[in-house]
């Protein structure tokens, strides 16, 4: 397949909605470890070492494949086998996206998106894959319990998103208290008593755990994937993990009756090429995970 | 689609789906860190790094010192430990550790590495530290020196809970006393 019958699948025409969400999703999801392993080198450069040099131009060649279209299921293939080099290349530290992207890619490798019924289960795994990423995360802050008062976020304090976007949520006595700690032994307490600032904290979880509940339903998925892509967004201004924050924002698109994810390749490409500048110095940025 | 392919796929979405709850089990009980291995518990509590205390173990009347700077030689291995501990928690012993300080210091009887765990205290909201002590010992063996392995293991927390394996301590910089 050409590169430009892949531009036209993915952004002009509606040959089948579910293979342009198939494909547009696979064009994001490359570009996204892309620019993952870009970022990464640039932001170490002085220090990259071969192994890092030969997995960034390994990633290069295999984005390409993906968006050419042609040698899309051999990528993935390579994109398997690069991810799962990496998660064991920094086990136990190895961040949870890793994870995701091993996963979805070998699906893609797995499955035939040409054939209708693979296409098919291929979407259903994608929507669940995500249904069970958000449904744990408010799981997980339910169960450990660092939220119902504010612990987690107001010990945060010190991550400059963190920062900027829950300090005005703060009385300022409370504010310069819990920031004049430096998180050692003795320090605290990590307790906030700002309703504004507790009722966020806890709407945290609970949100994570009704979108993804309310996406297993057709009659609220309308609703719970526009709230889950407005809530993505949302977190991500706080935490600046872009890369994540875009996989899963693009999968609440895959949600959708319509293939709207295909209008998403396009801003999305812009803005992990912007990342990538700032990374080299080419742009003026800001911090980002 | 071939029925294998198709079960295969559903087999990897239901260990997908349950894995977290084993996650969830490894992060209660063993103090796994919830950002990692895939368990979706990302920000979900506070990352505080460990660090390490080391000790020499002699026969003679000083019985035990610390040791109060890693040497370079050592530090690899250190940094090796505190990585794994930092991802797997109390599933990470330092064996390969101590083996290592054995190899350095050929004239002490054994080591004993504590392992200090900051924690953020979710019930007063104090950053507390919980300890972990391991203990390794030199044997002869049939032709060489070889190591022994862990005498005893003991953990500390804020709670008083003394049993058969040592008992559980608080240490808190509050001047409150160990």
């Amino acid at each position: 397949m050409s590169p430009l019958t892949t531009f036209e699948e993915c952004c002009i025409s509606r040959p089948d909605p579910i293979r342009t969400k198939v494909r547009s999703f696979q064009v994001i999801l490359a570009l996204v470890v892309f620019t993952e392993y870009w970022t990464k080198a640039l932001q170490n450069w002085a220090v990259v070492d071969a192994v890092d040099l030969v997995a960034v131009a390994v990633v290069t060649l295999l984005a390409a494949a993906v968006v050419h279209g042609r040698w899309r299921r051999t990528a993935f293939v390579g994109f398997t086998l690069l991810q799962a080099w990496y998660v064991w290349a920094y086990f136990p530290l190895t961040g949870n996206h890793r994870y995701l992207e091993l996963m979805i890619a070998a699906l893609f490798a797995l499955l035939d998106d040409r054939k209708a019924d693979e296409r098919r289960l291929l979407l259903r795994a994608l929507q669940w894959i995500f249904v069970v990423v958000l449904f744990y995360g408010g799981a997980q802050k339910l169960v450990h319990g660092y939220y119902f008062h504010g612990q987690f976020l107001s010990y945060s304090l010190w991550r400059v998103g963190f920062h900027a976007v829950l300090g005005p949520l703060l009385p300022a006595q409370e504010f310069e208290r819990l920031t004049s700690y430096i998180a050692a032994v003795g320090d605290g307490p990590y307790i906030v008593t700002s309703p504004v600032f507790l009722l966020v904290s806890n709407a945290v979880w609970v949100a994570e755990i009704t979108i993804a509940l309310l996406l297993c339903f057709r009659a609220t998925r309308p609703f719970a994937w526009i709230s889950g892509l407005l809530f993505v967004v949302a977190m991500e201004v706080v935490a600046r993990e872009f890369m994540f924050g875009i996989e899963v924002a693009c999968a609440m698109l895959l949600f959708a009756r319509t293939d709207v994810i295909r209008k998403a390749i396009l801003p999305v490409t812009i803005l992990l090429a912007a990342l990538v500048l700032m990374r080299a110095g080419l742009l003026p940025g800001f911090l980002f995970h | 689609m071939s029925k294998s392919k198709r079960i295969f796929v559903y087999a990897l979405l239901a260990a997908f789906t349950v894995w977290p709850l084993v996650h969830i089990g490894l992060v209660k009980r063993y103090d796994v860190n919830p950002w990692k291995l895939a368990g979706w518990g990302m920000y979900s509590a506070p990352q505080l790094p460990a660090w390490v205390q080391l000790f020499g173990l002699t026969s003679d009347s000083v019985g035990i010192y610390e040791l109060q700077t890693v040497q370079p030689e050592l530090q690899p291995a250190v940094d090796r430990f505190l990585r794994r501990r930092r991802g797997l928690g109390q599933l990470a012993e330092p064996d390969a550790l101590a083996r290592a300080m054995l190899e350095y210091y050929p004239a002490v009887d054994g080591v004993r590495i504590v392992v200090v765990q900051p924690f953020l205290d979710r019930e007063t909201g104090m950053i507390d530290e919980r300890m972990a002590t391991y203990e390794y010992r030199r044997t002869v063996g049939f032709a060489t020196i070889a190591f022994c392995g862990r005498l005893s293991t003991s953990r500390s927390s804020q709670q008083d809970n003394p049993t058969s394996a040592g008992h559980l301590r608080a240490a808190r910089r509050d001047g409150e006393g160990k």
